[in-house]
């Protein structure tokens, strides 16, 4: 069965993905899912007698402020930022790409109107806004993705509409219309399929930018709340002690800075 | 020129949509000037006052009209946290948004501009390779995540730079400059890497068009043809770059100086949200706004002006 | 190759140039100056007024001074004021004052002055926070030149120590207008730029009556959050900070660069439970929460080994000569049977809401989920904006994290847990308890009035809805150089005293 995803999926096969760059991805795929299920310390739990400690067998990487385990909560830490992030790539990517494709096919005015749009969205000021909204609706995650979604459509939309343009204009799709298809037909059966790579990268793209606004916002304290473990939270809320523990500024920079290279290495063209 | 008009009317469309978003937006907020004003011990009655005397009272279409027209006459209005006039306060931090971005912009663009040009040419190199893979990152990380790891080398493991901004917003350019240092740098790794990627693509496009291999045939020197062919055509996507990269420095500052404790437009945004301080907090969003569709469209001229192939286009 | 290193020694000079101009540019520090870091506090809202709420401190007592103020021991000591005494039923007090003071502008300081400070701070159009402090006081008059009457509401033995709260400041007659930009005191400093969001600059009063300040000038530094203040002293940028945070006291370890002095202060954090809702107008499950937590472990890792005093849901603090030492350890079996009694046999599930409106509320909060968690107690945090918080979370929600400030006994006990005081937060009604505050405030005797103190202090620990595990021990931080500050509360703290070397 021929889907959105055939195209992208069959490039990334035939295309030498580092291993490296294959296996930080599973890595971070693997622990996102599965750090509840390990046998790990609480992320929670404080000890009380232990706050700011170096490495041991007990705490592999140490203890935060409060004496939490500080390797339990790197293992956690990425699961708000990704939950959030797929969500409101989700929304950015449908969106996108029927706001993009419905511009390309209608043409006329409403292609109009929809460019305008995208205008207006790629002008906003992403960040400030989403303070805004975060300090306004109490960091609701469902809010947020939402929020996100929208503000990182535009780019996705773009592409789309000048990738289908392009395909609009090839033999295949000509052939289709001669042979009576509607719209939507030609939207299903021909433009979809083989919007592929390039908008497949786009959205990886948009992806890691929502991943970094959303580590943002927690670093400035309108993310993720405490007690949450998150790596832009567990920087902003450990910056004070970098001097005594750099372990708990160094390890969730690692991981947040792996996650997304990784990720952009996936989407880069070279 | 009816397409010029055409993007300045949407331009203001645009502008007018986001004013009017931004004043409803702010005001749903919970709290607002005077609960923030009077904290913790602020009775019913004197927050009911302090609304009165500082008409918080009025409907909020009418208030969003009032401003509006003092927006029109120049006024930006008051600060009622602060008691200043809002153009008092903005005044000094958008000079020191300004400074850090002009030392950001010195550091990184010429910098850029040389090292793309270098890549661009020999992109095989070892040492290509590696500053190229180094922009990647550079270009990837959060700004908190770079400004982190430059406070930690250049202030603490090897205290070149002062680590936190103690000057006033309104201390002289001279007292400001030790501080700009730091966050300029974390601005300057990011619009680098960004620019120097674009230049270095375009040169090694152009560098393989026809016009470049002919001056080689009519034995141009090489040096030559880099500075009077290469550079030139391989300039108008760098340049688009540099006015979108440059109209970031200006708005896109909030993480940097609120690491650095750097006194700008960033720092007094986040503050001026947590203060309710609608007053505050309008014009500098809209003045991001501003700053972006300016860039854009001197991104979109610059491109015309530079490259006689997009004459015409839209 | 040329080309290359033309571009390398372009960026490298460039580097050097860099380096060089923030070099010369670094601040040193000039003797006789001392250079304070200051929290933002009002972010901008600050003024020289002692009796708004938006008082910059410790400013104001720089520039001010009190009537009465307080020695080491907490005990009332003269300042402004030489001697005081009262009627036997304590409602009418006689304060004598200091002859030949004078204020920044060479005006005399007299009764009339005094007069006028009081009236404002009673205000009730004004409504200043110092009323909360000072409302018993209802008239003063000057009856001599140096002579000033007070009378009171209600009997109170300590009114000295109510006039030594420390923004019972003497402003001159008239001054209401122009005293929040351009205060004139008779402190031991006098103003020359008032700029709460940067730098404020006090000069020195020679004329000081206590004796010329060592310094020549103190310069107050604000910063956004207390972690640029702590790297600027590591910097050198600045030489004292009254508090950091005690788990990063180790970053100034160095003691011949920093001295560390570890204060016992009355600031205290809680947890509020409304009486006024479900399940909190249970006492029984009121009391299984404040019991079900181990108070060291909270002190502990909240504020760091050492950085707070333990205490048993009284709000006197331990210097406070009517302090209440009570022991309330963990009881993890008698908060379940309490809880059991009173319904829930399963444990209880209970929202805080908190915010990180000030230092470690968030941090009280978290931990102590963890810590009543075996009691069956399950706590779920929820996190308000900072700037909404004392409007729509404070005294509203069923249960939130509260942060008062240091108050002596009376003060605090009528200003929080009278059953018809403003700032209640709990909304408990105890009409035995306000009659029990009335009858200490007005016993002459002193061992008298201290048990009956305790006596109060028992009956909170018994049936308050109000969880309170802890004041806090800050940790002042300064630079080697300076010298003078003795490790005493800072309304002790004498700045003229001071100097740098």
């Amino acid at each position: 069965m021929k889907t959105i995803l055939t195209k992208p999926v069959a490039s990334l096969r035939s295309r030498r993905v580092k291993p490296l760059v294959l296996f930080t991805i599973t890595f971070h795929g693997f622990i996102a899912v599965l750090a509840p299920f390990l046998p790990l310390a609480s992320t929670d739990a404080q000890d009380s007698g232990s706050l700011l400690q170096g490495p041991s067998l007990e705490h592999w990487l140490g203890t935060d402020s409060l004496g939490r385990d500080v390797f339990s909560r790197l293992l956690h830490g990425g699961r708000p930022s990704l939950l959030i992030a797929v969500a409101a790539t989700l929304i950015s990517a449908v969106a996108g790409i029927v706001i993009g494709s419905l511009s390309a096919l209608a043409g006329g005015w409403l292609d109009d109107a929809l460019s305008r749009l995208l205008d207006f969205l790629l002008a906003l000021p992403t960040l400030i806004l989403l303070l805004l909204i975060s300090s306004f609706f109490g960091q609701d995650p469902f809010i947020l993705s939402l929020a996100l979604g929208l503000m990182y459509l535009a780019p996705i939309a773009r592409v789309t509409r000048s990738t289908t343009q392009t395909l609009l204009a090839r033999d295949f799709v000509r052939v289709a219309r001669m042979q009576g298809a509607g719209n939507l037909a030609i939207l299903r059966g021909e433009v979809l399929p083989n919007v592929g790579w390039v908008v497949f990268t786009e959205v990886t793209m948009q992806f890691t930018w929502i991943l970094l606004a959303f580590s943002s916002l927690s670093f400035l304290g309108l993310g993720a709340s405490p007690p949450t473990p998150e790596w832009g939270l567990m920087i902003a809320e450990s910056r004070s002690y970098m001097t005594l523990n750099p372990i708990l500024v160094i390890s969730p920079i690692l991981m947040l800075a792996s996650l997304v290279l990784a990720i952009q290495a996936l989407a880069d063209h070279e | 020129m009816k397409n010029l008009a055409r993007r300045i009317f949407f331009a203001l469309a645009t502008f007018f949509a986001l004013a009017v978003f931004s004043f409803l937006g702010v005001d749903a907020l919970p709290g607002d000037g005077c609960t923030a004003l009077l904290g913790r011990f602020g009775t019913a009655q004197k927050v009911a006052e302090c609304r009165k005397t500082n008409e918080l009272d009025k409907p909020v279409l009418v208030r969003m009209g009032d401003w509006s027209l003092d927006l029109i006459k120049g006024d930006l209005g008051y600060s009622i946290k602060r008691d200043l006039p809002v153009a008092d306060v903005i005044i000094p931090r958008l000079r020191n948004t300004a400074v850090m971005a002009v030392v950001a912009a010195l550091i990184a663009f010429p910098a850029a501009v040389l090292v793309g040009v270098r890549l661009g040419r020999f992109p095989n190199s070892r040492l290509g390779r590696l500053t190229n893979q180094f922009s990647v990152i550079a270009m990837t990380l959060p700004e908190f995540v770079t400004a982190t790891v430059l406070w930690l080398v250049l202030s603490i493991w090897i205290p070149i730079f002062p680590g936190v901004n103690v000057v006033p917003s309104n201390a002289t350019i001279r007292e400001l400059m030790p501080n700009v240092w730091l966050p300029a740098l974390t601005l300057a790794t990011v619009i680098f890497a960004h620019t120097m990627r674009t230049m270095r693509a375009s040169v090694m496009s152009v560098k393989e068009m026809p016009f470049v291999e002919s001056a080689r045939l009519r034995g141009t020197k090489e040096r030559v043809t880099v500075r009077r062919n290469i550079v030139p055509a391989a300039m108008p996507p760098v340049l688009s770059v540099i006015a979108i990269d440059g109209s970031w420095l200006l708005t896109g500052t909030f993480v940097t100086e609120a690491v650095f404790n750097y006194q700008g437009l960033g720092r007094l945004a986040i503050d001026a949200i947590s203060d309710r301080d609608t007053a505050l907090i309008l014009p500098i969003i809209l003045f991001g706004l501003a700053v972006y569709l300016v860039a854009s469209l001197l991104a979109d001229a610059l491109v015309k002006i530079f490259d006689p192939r997009q004459v015409g286009a839209v | 190759m040329a080309k290359r290193r033309r571009t390398s020694s372009v960026i490298l000079a460039f580097f050097a140039l860099v380096i060089a101009v923030s070099a010369c540019g670094r601040t040193s520090a000039v003797s006789g100056v001392l250079r304070v870091g200051n929290d933002a506090g009002f972010g901008g809202a600050e003024t020289m007024d002692p009796y708004d709420g938006n008082r910059t401190w410790p400013t104001i007592n720089m520039v001010f001074d009190r009537l009465i103020g307080v020695d080491k021991d907490f005990s009332p000591i003269p300042e402004l004021a030489l001697s005081w005494s009262s009627n036997s039923d304590l409602t009418e007090w006689s304060i004598i004052l200091r002859e030949g003071v004078k204020f920044h502008d060479g005006s005399d300081f007299d009764a009339e002055d005094v007069v006028y400070s009081i009236n404002r701070m009673i205000d009730p159009e004004f409504d200043s926070p110092v009323r909360a402090v000072l409302g018993v006081i209802t008239s003063a008059t000057a009856i001599a030149p140096y002579e000033v009457k007070l009378n009171l509401s209600v009997g109170e033995a300590d009114l000295p120590l109510l006039l030594a709260d420390y923004r019972a400041l003497m402003t001159p007659v008239g001054s209401q207008e122009t005293i929040g930009k351009n205060p004139i005191g008779t402190g031991p400093f006098k103003m020359q730029t008032f700029d709460p969001a940067g730098t404020t600059v006090l000069l020195a009063n020679a004329d000081y009556f206590f004796g010329q300040p060592k310094l020549e000038r103190i310069e107050i530094i604000t910063f956004a959050d207390s972690q640029s203040a702590g790297q600027a002293l590591a910097g050198d940028q600045v030489d004292l900070l009254l508090a950091i945070d005690g788990k990063s006291s180790s970053m100034f370890g160095d003691k011949s660069k920093f001295t560390l002095q570890q204060i016992p202060t009355g600031d205290w954090n809680a947890i509020d439970f409304r009486v006024d809702q479900k399940p909190f107008d249970d006492a029984r499950v009121r009391k299984a929460l404040r019991i079900a937590a181990d108070r060291q472990a909270i002190v502990d890792t909240v504020l760091g080994a050492g950085a707070g005093v333990v205490s048993c849901d009284t709000p006197v603090w331990s210097a406070d000569p009517y302090r209440w030492e009570g022991s309330c350890p963990k009881d993890t079996e008698g908060a379940k049977a309490l809880l059991a009694e009173a319904g829930f046999k399963d444990g209880i599930d209970i929202e805080i809401f908190t915010s990180d409106v000030e230092v470690h509320m968030v941090e009280l909060v978290t931990v102590y989920k963890d810590q009543v968690k075996d009691a069956g107690i399950r706590v779920s945090i929820k996190i308000a904006d900072a700037s909404g918080f004392w409007d729509d979370v404070w005294m509203k929600e069923p249960a939130f994290v509260d942060s008062w400030g240091q108050r002596p006994a009376t003060q605090v006990l009528n200003e929080v847990y009278r059953s018809t005081a403003t700032w209640n937060p709990t909304g408990q009604v105890d009409s035995d308890l306000d009659a029990m505050l009335d009858d200490a405030r007005s016993t002459l005797d002193r061992d008298e009035r201290t048990k009956k103190y305790a006596k109060i202090q028992e009956r909170l620990f018994e049936n308050s809805a109000i969880f309170l595990p802890y004041h806090k021990t800050l940790t002042r931080a300064m630079s080697s150089k300076v010298q003078g500050i003795e490790p005493i509360v800072i309304d002790a703290v004498r700045w003229e005293k001071i100097s740098v070397k």
